[in-house]
């Protein structure tokens, strides 16, 4: 054990900080003497910030999202389409989907994608509950949108086989060129890819109210 | 003085998050051996780095030297296996070389025999009909190139030579036993004479000859008990893939010689 630098209940603090990901002893110490000196108003807003969060969020019980409200506001909302369900690894890639405003319909968030590696397997992602939800009928696309990595892939693979039998529509996010991106730094996967889907060039409508 | 910046091959074998959008990579070199880098900005998706930082895929990466790990500064694939990577039914025989590969190796041995194995295994996973038989192979291979050779042929603990029946394999002693000596390790279990000769061609550095046995699904489940018991023996706890190849293999989604998505 380390000898007492400090204040017990700071040194307690900068622990807590440092299991943070991304967060070292260094910042851990910074964060800490900041909160310190900072008035009692923004530590009590912090504190209770912190446990609001893990009182109140829970998953949504059809699309396991994380919400305050079961179902979630997605899953409850009259105008979407519910005979879609994106399938995403993480909660945080609905808010890069729902950014585009291009998607109207459900989600299903997985927790996870299978990692042989990281000993993450099939039967630790939320994967039998969208077996559930498809069999349960009313879907007609399931739509992966695993990310373009290898566990990604295994993942989207899995899915695909694993609804094989079921009557619905299953698809793949596209894998193509990153708008802003460099073909000259591309690798071969995604050139091969992006040639595949590649699409038909056609007149550009006009746009309303422009000549 | 070391030069600032340094090119090698390299096929990552696993990958976390660092930083905001990095990786830390663990990677396998051929003059290097297993070695960490960091990777940054990888996670975006315009990183030009990304694509060619994936497992399973031969790359040149060109590294600077740090304080603590080396950064990437590029990479380019040589040669992307894209079977290997995107098949299912190749996919996870493809990790579970990788990641016995890194159970097994300690950063910075450089192992000049094993990155060659390593690449070539890769390629007939990539390209052979049968994965399975590549796999196989490598795991063998890699006990003995990494000091765990099996003892096949004689019996491990009396060091006499085997009848044609009768025989055990013994993960712990690592080796055959003859039948006055199988109480030697209570985890040994029977095997046939033909799983005995494949694991004696498997042990060999000749690809070729142990390739052209046709090997039956019982002396083919025997190797793989074989090899499970040894993973289980040697690393003290099962690899991910295997297990995961297990399951899916006992499941009715059919990972080897199945058929391939469209």
């Amino acid at each position: 054990m380390s000898m007492r630098i400090t204040a017990e209940p700071v040194e307690r603090l900068i622990e807590e900080f440092s299991r943070l990901p991304g967060i070292g002893p260094k910042t851990a110490s910074r964060l800490t003497f900041w909160l310190l000196r900072a008035s009692d108003d923004q530590a009590r807003s912090l504190s209770e910030a912190l446990r609001d969060m893990k009182e109140k969020i829970i998953l949504c019980s059809q699309c396991f999202n994380i919400t305050e409200t079961d179902p979630c506001f997605i899953c409850s909302s009259p105008t979407r389409e519910r005979s879609v369900v994106c399938v995403v690894e993480e909660p945080l890639d609905i808010l890069a989907i729902e950014r585009t405003h291009e998607f109207k319909g459900l989600y299903h968030v997985l927790h996870g994608r299978i990692s042989p590696l990281e000993g993450i397997r099939p039967d630790n992602l939320k994967l039998r509950e969208l077996q559930a939800r498809v069999r349960a009928g009313g879907i007609q696309e399931v739509i992966i949108a695993t990310d373009p990595t290898l566990e990604g892939s295994a993942t989207a693979f899995h899915i695909a086989r694993m609804l094989a039998q079921e009557p619905v529509k299953v698809t793949r996010l596209a894998h193509g060129l990153p708008v802003g991106g460099d073909l000259e730094y591309a690798d071969e996967v995604t050139i091969s890819r992006a040639l595949q889907g590649r699409q038909e060039m056609t007149e550009p409508e006009p746009r309303n109210g422009r000549r | 003085m070391h030069e600032r910046l340094y090119k090698t091959h390299a096929v990552v074998l696993r990958r976390y998050d660092f930083g905001e959008a990095g990786r830390q990579l663990v990677v396998y070199t051929p003059n290097l051996g297993k070695l960490s880098m960091i990777a940054k900005g990888v996670k975006r998706v315009t990183s030009k780095l990304a694509g060619h930082l994936e497992p399973l895929t031969l790359s040149t990466i060109v590294a600077a030297r740090g304080r603590n790990l080396d950064t990437v500064t590029q990479v380019d694939t040589v040669e992307a296996f894209v079977h290997a990577r995107t098949d299912p039914d190749r996919v996870y025989y493809g990790l579970l070389v990788i990641e016995l590969l890194d159970k097994l190796t300690l950063e910075g041995e450089e192992n000049r025999a094993l990155w060659d194995l390593l690449i070539q295994t890769l390629r007939r996973i990539d390209a052979e009909d049968d994965p399975w038989a590549a796999a196989a192979y490598f795991q063998v291979r890699l006990f003995v190139l990494s000091g765990y050779k099996p003892e096949v042929g004689r019996c491990v603990e009396c060091e006499q030579p085997l009848e044609a029946s009768n025989i055990h394999f013994s993960p712990t002693l690592g080796g055959t036993l003859c039948p006055n000596c199988r109480t030697a390790d209570t985890r040994a279990f029977a095997v046939s004479a033909n799983a005995v000769k494949l694991l004696r061609l498997a042990a060999s550095p000749s690809y070729a000859a142990y390739a052209r046995i046709r090997v039956p699904v019982g002396v083919r489940d025997e190797l793989d008990a074989i090899l499970h018991s040894s993973r289980l023996s040697i690393t003290d706890r099962e690899v991910g893939s295997a297990t995961l190849l297990e399951t899916l293999k006992r499941s009715s989604y059919r990972p080897i010689g199945g058929r391939r998505e469209p």
